[in-house]
Parts: structure tokens; sequence; C-alpha cells
């Protein structure tokens, strides 16, 4: 089960609104690699994980992703929550402010709500891992757009440079589970059954 | 109790050995042999237990455990800041 610590595990303290940022940001909150995906991905692929160091990797790296949700909410929320009705109409934030006002919703940049098709748990370890891995470069690669667009912002800057350098470490994390997996099952075809599912007699 | 600036140290301080811990804990979980990291984790451990206590015994509860009143439950009061609101 899930334990709450009252703290970021980072320190967010941003100044300055910014709608522009926080529609952008918005999307490693509620988009296709954001934290909301990457979470829920992790903690629902454990179950079917034959191997206990895999369930643990994937629960340990899944809690970790709630904490990142809530650092990008932190962000989203410290970007909006002075906004002037002058700034939301200027920057297109109406579209957004009209459904939503200053809450946070879960939302890709363009809109697009977050949805369970963001992620795939396939049941086979083999296949979940390699889409972890995929996962990590998507994530961090959005953090990369995110800090081109954030450079002279370095309230902002210094909180996205922590995670993307956290989805480097999980997708080497990853890596070792999928190593640890490949060890497992026999190496010459190691395709040949599922062991979350097949049994081998 | 002392000042916001001492209080955001401390606060800093437990966030830094959280992430040893974080960062630790997720190597052990593919190298859970590893006598030197599980060492280091120990150690840490015990570190950051003392200085959660000590920081929710001077400001406010950083856990449910750590509620510390039995007249008042702070760990959701009006006292207890909400961990996205940012400084000034």
């Amino acid at each position: 089960m899930w334990n709450y610590e009252n703290r970021l595990q980072f320190p967010v303290n941003i100044k300055e609104s910014n709608a522009a940022l926080a529609q952008a940001i918005i999307s490693q909150y509620g988009g296709p690699d954001g934290e909301m995906g990457a979470s829920m991905r992790y903690l629902s692929q454990r179950y079917a994980t034959p191997y206990r160091e895999v369930a643990g990797v994937l629960t340990d790296v899944g809690t970790e992703e709630l904490a990142h949700l809530e650092m990008v909410a932190a962000i989203v929320y410290q970007l909006t929550k002075d906004l002037s009705m002058e700034e939301i109409k200027k920057h297109g934030f109406d579209k957004y402010y009209i459904d939503h006002t200053l809450g946070i919703w879960p939302q890709a940049a363009g809109g697009v709500p977050f949805n369970a098709n963001q992620f795939q748990s396939k049941g086979d370890i083999i296949t979940d891992l390699f889409e972890d891995m995929a996962a990590e470069q998507k994530a961090r690669t959005t953090y990369d757009n995110i800090l081109r667009l954030v450079r002279d912002y370095p309230d902002v800057y210094e909180p996205i440079k922590f995670l993307r350098a956290r989805e480097v470490v999980h997708f080497q994390r990853f890596g070792e589970a999928l190593r640890i997996t490949q060890d497992k099952l026999n190496s010459k075809n190691y395709y040949a059954f599922n062991p979350g599912f097949d049994t081998c007699n | 109790m002392g000042t916001n600036k001492e209080m955001n140290r401390m606060l800093n301080d437990i966030g830094i050995v959280d992430f040893i811990l974080v960062d630790l804990m997720l190597y052990l979980d593919t190298h859970p042999h590893d006598q030197s990291a599980l060492n280091y984790f120990t150690h840490y451990s015990k570190i950051k237990k003392k200085m959660v206590q000590e920081f929710s015994m001077k400001y406010y509860p950083l856990t449910k455990e750590h509620n510390d009143s039995d007249k008042e439950f702070r760990w959701n009061s009006q006292g207890t800041p909400l961990a996205w609101e940012g400084g000034c």
C-alpha cells in the first residue's frame, strides 16, 4: 500500500506565472509520455510478473513516478496560480481555463485527455520491460523538449532537469530487470514460453 | 519554532537523504546482494528516521505516524503547508 510524505521529492519554488510554459509542461502530467502514464503502467504491470526482482523494480519506480507526478502538478500550479484574466486570454490558456479554471487536470499539451491507451500492460514480462524502457526514453525526450523551452527560467529549469535525470536512471534499472529476466529464461530461445502464463513441464 | 529559512534547509536535507535511499533502493532491487550498497542503505535509513522525527517535532508532521499532538490532528490542519505550494 502507499504512504505519503508531506513534501516534494525535489523542491519547486516558482515565483512568476507563465501560462505558455504551463500549457506545455502539463503534458508531463497527463500526456502520452507523462508521469501519470508512467506510474499507472509500472504499477499495473507488476501483478503479472513472475520474478520478484522485476516486481520490486516496477513497484518502486512506479511509486517514484507518483512523486514526479506531484512535482509536475506543483510546477503547473505555481505557473498558473496568479494568472490574470488578461494573461489567460493572451496565451490561449482560455481553452483550458473554461473547463478547469486554474485546477489541475490530466491532459496532454494538445488537449488530449489522459487515457489508458497511453500505456500497455501486456502480461508478458519481456514485452512489458521493453515497453518500460521505451517509455523512459520517451519521457526523457519530452523533458529535453521542455528544457529547451524553459532555458531562461531557472526556477522551472532545475526541477525539470532533476526529473529528466531520473528517467535516465529508470531506463538503466529496467534494462537490468530485462537482463535478470533473460538470465532466468531459456537463453537459447527466451520467447519459448511466457512465464507469466504458460507452465513449463 | 525556528525560522522559515532553517525549516526549508532542514526539509532540503531530508530530501537529499531520502533521495540517497530512493536511488539506492532502485539499485538494490536489481542487485539485492550488494553488501556495501546495503550498508549504505541501512546507514542512511537511520539518519533519515532521525531527521524526520526531529523535523516533525519542531515544525509539522511529515507522515501520519509523526502526528505528535493529541489535541490536534496536525497532519492536514491549518498550520501545515501543502507540498506543492512553493515559496513566495
